[in-house]
């Protein structure tokens, strides 16, 4: 019989085992930008890993960023209530006890801290009841009953194929009333990605406003997209009604266009059946047609569209909230700025909004904390434009969400995304509009890791997909609630 | 001296005074999210303990069995909790059913305690793994409502059950004798290497090891440590990097990637299947080897396939030889006539892709390759009626073309969001219509030479396990007598280099997201 190497698998295990361990105390080796990752072998059991605390959630690190800013402490907390109280620059006191200003506590303050004791993270609104504020939806929306209330929710691809506005849209409606889904743009890479409605189309060419070329800043507009038609263009939207119930169906569907006289016209077709014919001219710089009636499914066949822009359809309820979703891929909301005040007026004549909501950032945010100067200051120009040509509507700067990266301590937040955090309440406060933290609602450092853990999120750390979307949906509807009860 | 050796113990104690023992048993404890893996520091710890016992204990047959036994139990309680008690009720009723088998003639004895033990087995794992899928089908067909219930799917229930079913099949075609007792039996269905992954090993292949002294020849050692690094290599540096970096984002949200990206995301979730389960298949042959086991490998280079019969002789064979002797054959095979043939290939493929999982997606897997091997056969009763030759040209096209069929397959295989209410009432392909249309109608070429610049690192890997996939057969046989000739102190080397570069891969920054797509 060969003889039993048994013994010497032993000491062959035993062997690479030891190794491993004593390489524990091999020093840091680095060449270049690399540096080796330290052999640990003990990791999981030892008690000083900073990943684990993370994880853990740990109770002396929430309790070090809760005492971090003088706002909890003997102040009354102006943002809890959501009122608008900043009258010029209040002074508070930091941990340390020297005085800055309220702005400045605000922009410093960490994750957490702005979360209320029921767990929602307040809207902090800057507007000191000035127009841009959230007061002037507030009133809108005690008035949902007898008109439409409308908000525009402008972002990238983190809430593209209507995450997160699907079910923002959802529980606005189930409380306020409203049907439909809303603005949906002629055409769209994500179409079949959207759990609110069946959106198909054929014969259209798309120009973005995030293309290099052919994109047209004389037909620039909020949306981000416009499109040229072809002979017999057309759009479908069906509504499905599962899970989002009340998109399912609607009341009336408008067909928007830029304005001017042409030759051509536009039929609607409702749930299959009754066509109605409507010429593509109108005096106003964007003009619509609109059908009325209990629409499930409707179609818009363009004839004759010469060289008309067109822009997008839409499902609307008489009465009740409207959520508009306008993403727009690796934008950072730079066409915003650039939108002339009369396209901005003309559509918001058109579509008139309550709210607009400004959820950029995922695209600037880099790895380190850069200067977001020129960045500041292409919001600060798209808030201002906002303002300066749809009067009275509220303004809300949403803030980056948490994107993470992996390092040799495990996870961790992108500094760049803190840093830009503090950039966008800066804006905010300057433009004098309201700002919510979505980093600090999802939960901070950490959270998106745990969304990926629970499928809510994709795994690259920085997109959320549509159970992702639902939750902080949930958040920032809680947030919109909490201002409106104590309006 | 003295302050020699105050030094080292001081040194230690600040080294070591960092672990926590609460820590300590909470990793020794059950925990859903993380199971007991080959790949883990955990497991390389709990593995040279073992081997050390399993060493002293190597003349007592008894205590070593229970031993083996013991570690096993352990093994799967760290995986699946309590459900340990599953592997006790197949290991208790499949021995007694064996032993009532071998005590009878009679043929309706027989077959009823075939039956019997066909309704325990594939009871047990319908229900913990089919109860809602099916549930939710009746829902759908019959239009009532059907709610969930809450079943915890326990791990490897699809190979133990399978292992305990091929036993009584055996005995039953009198292939095999029963084995002597209880204790050996539970050795044979708990063995811990292929316990929650496969390879499905055959009882007819397993008991006679079982009854032989343990004996690791210096081949088997060698041979041991080799399938133990080529598994983990797979396993914990191409997989686990390629799919946390790129194929699992692809696969996650199509809709954001180019038709480019998406076929390379599908090219790459094909090396990243294999990757992943043949290598924790080799690591399981090569701990078992290192015990003096041997089993039959698992893979065969299957990409290699030059159709798609090909194919699967060469991807997780023992589960297609096993669906080949028990099923296919108890259904007649092809012992009566073509069309019948057909129907059971279509079956047997059908439910071999429901053995992956409780959902549609992947019964269309098994249903199109199913269909494949069906028009395979009829291909070569046409080619062998005119008296066609392949040649080697011929035969490099047909690799090509079984191999994006495969991937087109797996594409289905990965995409669990598949529903009849989407298929037939509403055209929605879920992510797959996604990846098929970006695909096709967005390809986007230009993008290829950005895409593989900014995850260079990712295609550099995919590109490497390609290649150490297509090298000719004779090459790798040669690498392997190579590494088996190396003094043994060369294989713990070879390890420790490999588990230090996957430390680092492991704990690697992961590679931004990044649009090509604007």
């Amino acid at each position: 019989m060969e003889k039993n190497n048994l013994g010497k698998v032993v000491g062959l295990v035993l062997a690479v085992v030891l190794v491993l361990l004593a390489l524990y105390w091999l020093p840091q080796v680095s060449v270049g930008d690399w540096s080796m990752r330290k052999v640990d072998l003990l990791a999981d059991v030892r008690n000083d890993s900073a990943m684990r605390q993370l994880l853990a959630g740990d109770s002396t690190l929430a309790g070090s960023m809760n005492g971090d800013t003088a706002i909890t402490d003997g102040y009354q907390p102006p943002y809890i209530a959501d009122s608008p109280v900043l009258q010029g620059s209040r002074l508070t006191r930091d941990k340390k006890g020297r005085l800055v200003t309220l702005e400045d506590s605000i922009i410093n303050a960490k994750a957490e801290v702005t979360k209320s004791r029921n767990g929602v993270t307040s809207i902090i609104d800057m507007s000191d009841g000035a127009p841009g504020g959230m007061a002037g939806f507030y009133r809108a929306l005690a008035q949902s009953q007898s008109r439409p209330v409308r908000i525009a929710v402008l972002g990238d691809s983190y809430i593209e194929g209507d995450i997160m506005t699907a079910m923002l849209r959802q529980l606005l409606q189930q409380r306020f009333g409203g049907q439909g889904v809303g603005y949906v743009p002629m055409t769209s890479i994500t179409a079949g990605f959207r759990l609110t409605c069946k959106h198909t189309f054929g014969g259209w060419t798309q120009h973005k406003a995030v293309d290099r070329a052919g994109y047209v800043d004389t037909y620039n507009n909020i949306t981000g997209n416009y499109f040229n038609a072809g002979q017999g263009a057309w759009v479908n939207l069906t509504g499905i009604g599962t899970p989002y119930s009340l998109a399912g169906t609607c009341t009336s569907s408008s067909f928007y266009f830029m304005g001017g006289a042409g030759s051509g016209y536009v039929t609607a077709v409702v749930n299959g059946a009754d066509s109605t014919y409507f010429p593509l001219n109108t005096n106003s710089v964007v003009g619509y047609a609109t059908v009325h009636g209990n629409i499930k499914s409707v179609k818009w066949i363009v004839t004759n569209p010469g060289n008309m822009i067109f822009l997008g359809t839409s499902m609307d309820g008489n009465n009740g909230v409207i959520v508009d979703n306008f993403s727009l891929r690796s934008s950072s909301g730079q066409h915003l700025r650039k939108v002339p005040a009369n396209i901005m007026a003309a559509f918001n004549q058109a579509r008139h909004y309550d709210l607009v909501i400004i959820m950029y950032g995922l695209n600037i945010a880099g790895h380190n904390n850069s200067a977001y100067t020129a960045y500041c200051h292409t919001v600060a120009g798209a808030i201002n434009n906002i303002k300066s040509n749809m009067p009275g509507t509220s303004i809300l700067v949403v803030g980056c969400s948490d994107r993470e990266e992996r390092g040799a301590n495990g996870w961790r937040t992108m500094p760049g995304v803190l840093g830009l955090i503090q950039a966008q309440k800066r804006v905010a406060i300057d433009t004098h509009v309201a700002f919510w933290d979505l980093y600090s609602a999802m939960g901070g450092e950490g959270s998106i890791v745990e969304m990926v853990q629970r499928g809510e999120a994709n795994k690259d750390y920085t997109h959320i997909n549509h159970r992702g979307g639902n939750r902080i949906a949930r958040y920032l509807y809680d947030a919109l609630m909490l201002g409106y009860e104590n309006r | 001296m003295d302050t020699f050796w105050h030094d080292i113990l001081s040194y230690l104690k600040q080294q070591f005074g960092s672990i926590d023992p609460s820590l300590l048993l909470h990793e020794l404890a059950y925990s859903e999210k993380s199971p007991l893996i080959f790949s883990s520091g955990l497991f390389m710890f709990m593995f040279a303990i073992f081997i050390v016992i399993y060493t002293l204990l190597i003349k007592k047959s008894l205590a070593r069995t229970l031993f083996v036994v013991a570690f096993s139990y352990y093994f799967y309680y760290k995986s699946s909790g309590f459900y340990f008690f599953l592997i006790a009720i197949v290991t208790c009723s499949d021995y007694i059913i064996g032993e009532c088998l071998s005590m009878t003639r009679r043929r309706w004895l027989r077959k009823l305690l075939v039956a019997i033990s066909l309704a325990v087995d594939l009871g047990l794992l319908g229900y913990f793994k089919y109860t809602n899928f099916f549930g939710q089908m009746w829902a759908e067909l019959s239009g009532n409502a059907w709610h969930n219930l809450d079943i915890f799917l326990p791990v490897g229930i699809s190979f133990f059950t399978f292992q305990s079913l091929s036993y009584i099949i055996d005995v039953y075609r009198r292939k095999i004798t029963p084995v002597d007792n209880l204790l050996d039996y539970a050795f044979y269905v708990s063995f811990f290497p292929q316990l929650v992954a496969g390879p499905i090993v055959r009882a007819s292949d397993f008991l006679p090891q079982m009854y032989r002294p343990v004996c690791v020849t210096r081949q088997m050692l060698g041979l041991g440590f080799w399938f133990v690094l080529i598994g983990l290599f797979k396993k914990a540096v191409i997989s686990d990097y390629i799919s946390i970096n790129f194929v699992e984002r692809v696969f996650e949200n199509p809709i954001q990637f180019s038709g480019i990206e998406n076929l390379l995301g599908a090219y790459g979730y094909g090396l990243q299947i294999y990757c992943d389960f043949s290598g924790y298949s080799d690591m399981a042959i090569g701990l078992a080897m290192l015990m003096g086991f041997r089993f039959n490998i698992n893979f065969n280079n299957p990409y290699k396939a030059v159709s798609v019969t090909d194919f699967w002789r060469r991807w997780h064979i023992s589960l297609s030889t096993w669906l080949r002797d028990y099923l296919y054959i108890s259904l007649g095979g092809n012992r009566k006539g073509k069309v019948r043939q057909y129907i059971n290939i279509l079956i047997t493929m059908l439910l071999g892709g429901l053995w992956h999982g409780a959902s549609l997606n992947f019964i269309f897997w098994g249903g199109l390759h199913g269909i494949a091997l069906v028009v395979h056969k009829m291909w070569m009763s046409i080619t062998r009626g005119i008296g066609f030759i392949s040649s080697r040209w011929w035969n490099i096209l047909m690799t090509v073309v079984t191999f994006h069929f495969v991937i087109f397959a797996w594409m289905i295989f990965r995409n669990a969001d598949i529903t009849w209410d989407g298929l037939f009432h509403q055209g929605n392909w879920g992510n797959l219509g996604i990846m098929l249309s970006q695909i096709f109608t967005s390809l986007h070429p230009e993008l290829i030479l950005d895409v593989i610049g900014n995850y260079w690192q990712v295609f550099a890997l995919i590109a490497l396990g390609y290649a150490l996939h297509f090298v000719p057969d004779k090459f790798s046989q040669a690498c392997r007598r190579t590494f088996v000739k190396m003094p043994a102190i060369f294989y713990a080397i070879a390890l420790v280099i490999l588990i230090v570069i996957i430390i680092q891969v492991k704990t690697s920054e992961i590679q931004p997201f990044i649009y090509f797509q604007f």
